[in-house]
């Protein structure tokens, strides 16, 4: 079961820890209103401007979040992992989406009917705790974005997103992301493609990744660096919050 | 602030007084921990790097959320208004205050002790659902600023803001009132520098977009600085009594 707010929880994931997964079967035997599928890598699992009727917990695979202005442009605000939540948005009377969730590689996705999450959440004290957990550790995550885009620089940002990245991939002491190419990684931070491309040449030069075309390898070095603040003006504190 | 108390019943609602949304009178009886106390305008409520140990609930009033760098830069996340929590991340273990709250008002705020909130969550459905609620809320917004910054220019963010701090996408009248920001406030939550601010407001003032002397006045045909006015998230009141959202 998850950590209990209060007690061992952080945002730092153990809330999130995939070793520690939301029981689905007890949920779906108390309250219903559960679908298992297997999605493909490209796959849909909800468009913004859909209405936001039932939450999504992401057993295996990785799911980009991202919005599209009307005019076609694209921002990636995040890249979601094994254990993660989705769509909290059905917390809120009459809301609809207000981002897409695409998978990045093939997926095994629950989906909980907003009226099964509704009943779970009045009737089972452990499951609202754990909605709390995961409410405000998206907003934690938000949080430490706004400030990183008044804060820090371009390069910054991109050590700080190629980090929350490699959290999925892995726990040794180098990550692997396979996700993003770097036209994405500039949608994630709000940058060109070419920033980009820079910043990621230096890193390998630095020895804080390596990167052979979309594969990505994140040592333990980038976060040594982006979490020194004379270097980098990241306090440890915002970076551990922020993962 | 201008909105009157939602009509709308809701869980939450339900259980309310005159306060619209939640009722910590017998929740102050049943768990302690809850205390009431009036602000006045200018009053720091926490400051960034204070121990946490409460969350906050406004019944009145308006609060500034205020974050500075480590270089001595300043961004302000947030205003909060009447019916919003703030200081919530202390259920998770964030062991000091992220940022300072300062009142831009007179405020009447209730504060919860973190045990008190711990305990209460574990035993009553109906502060946890108003509780997500409110975080969810703010996680909106918050997103609605993120996507701001990576779409918008220093001109349409400024713009963005001004309509979200007046509550349009909530169907609010024209010429609505915003609280007491003055134009470095505006630059901090904007991301840009004061003089710029300035520079944008004299100019949306010229096209008849706003007014102000004392406080602004945001008019409708401000969304005409937009080029693309769709940005998700941005029907998010920043008073939220108007538009009860509990589920």
């Amino acid at each position: 079961m998850h950590s209990r707010i209060g007690e061992n929880t952080s945002v730092t994931g153990a809330a999130f820890d995939p070793g520690q997964s939301f029981d689905v079967e007890a949920f779906a035997r108390g309250y219903g209103g559960v679908t298992a599928s297997s999605l493909s890598a490209g796959a849909l699992l909800y468009r913004q401007g859909e209405p936001a009727d039932a939450m999504y917990y992401l057993q295996d695979g990785q799911i980009q979040i991202s919005v599209v202005s009307s005019q076609g442009k694209e921002g990636i605000l995040g890249v979601l992992g094994p254990g993660s939540f989705s769509g909290e948005g059905c917390f809120i009377r009459n809301r609809i989406r207000v981002s897409t969730a695409t998978c990045i590689t093939d997926c095994r996705v629950v989906r909980l009917e907003r009226a099964s999450v509704v009943r779970a959440l009045r009737e089972n004290p452990a499951i609202a705790e754990l909605f709390v957990v995961v409410a405000l550790t998206k907003f934690v995550q938000m949080r430490e974005s706004l400030i990183s885009q008044h804060f820090d620089s371009s390069e910054k940002r991109l050590a700080r997103a190629l980090i929350l990245l490699a959290q999925h991939g892995g726990a040794g002491a180098t990550r692997i992301i396979r996700s993003l190419d770097q036209e994405g990684l500039a949608q994630m931070i709000g940058t060109t493609r070419s920033r980009v491309n820079h910043f990621m040449n230096k890193f390998r030069r630095l020895r804080y990744i390596d990167y052979e075309g979309n594969v990505i390898f994140v040592h333990d070095s980038l976060s040594d660096a982006a979490l020194g603040e004379d270097e980098w003006g990241l306090s440890a504190e915002r970076m551990a919050a922020a993962r | 602030m201008n909105s009157p108390a939602a009509s709308n019943s809701s869980i939450a609602g339900q259980s309310s007084g005159d306060d619209g949304a939640f009722d910590f009178t017998p929740f102050a009886a049943e768990y302690g921990g809850t205390t009431i106390a009036k602000a006045k305008a200018g009053t720091v409520i926490y400051a960034q790097g204070d121990a946490t140990d409460s969350l906050f609930y406004i019944r009145a009033g308006q609060v500034r959320v205020q974050v500075v760098s480590p270089e001595g830069k300043t961004v302000i996340m947030a205003t909060l208004g009447r019916d919003a929590v703030f200081g919530e991340t202390c259920l998770l273990d964030e062991k000091t205050r992220v940022a300072t709250i300062t009142c831009l008002s007179d405020c009447l705020l209730v504060r919860v002790a973190r045990t008190t909130a711990i305990r209460a969550l574990r035993s009553n459905p109906r502060f946890a659902e108003f509780l997500l609620a409110r975080i969810v809320r703010r996680v909106h917004r918050l997103r609605a600023l993120v996507v701001s910054h990576l779409f918008d220019t220093s001109e349409q963010r400024l713009a963005r803001l001004l309509l979200m701090l007046a509550n349009y996408g909530r169907g609010s009248r024209n010429g609505t009132v915003i609280g007491k920001l003055d134009q470095q406030d505006l630059a901090h939550m904007v991301g840009t520098t004061r003089p710029r601010v300035s520079y944008f407001m004299n100019k949306f003032r010229k096209q008849g977009y706003i007014d102000y002397n004392d406080h602004i006045v945001v008019h409708r045909s401000l969304a005409n600085v937009l080029s693309d006015d769709t940005v998700p998230g941005f029907g998010i009141p920043e008073d939220s009594s108007a538009a009860n959202e509990d589920l």
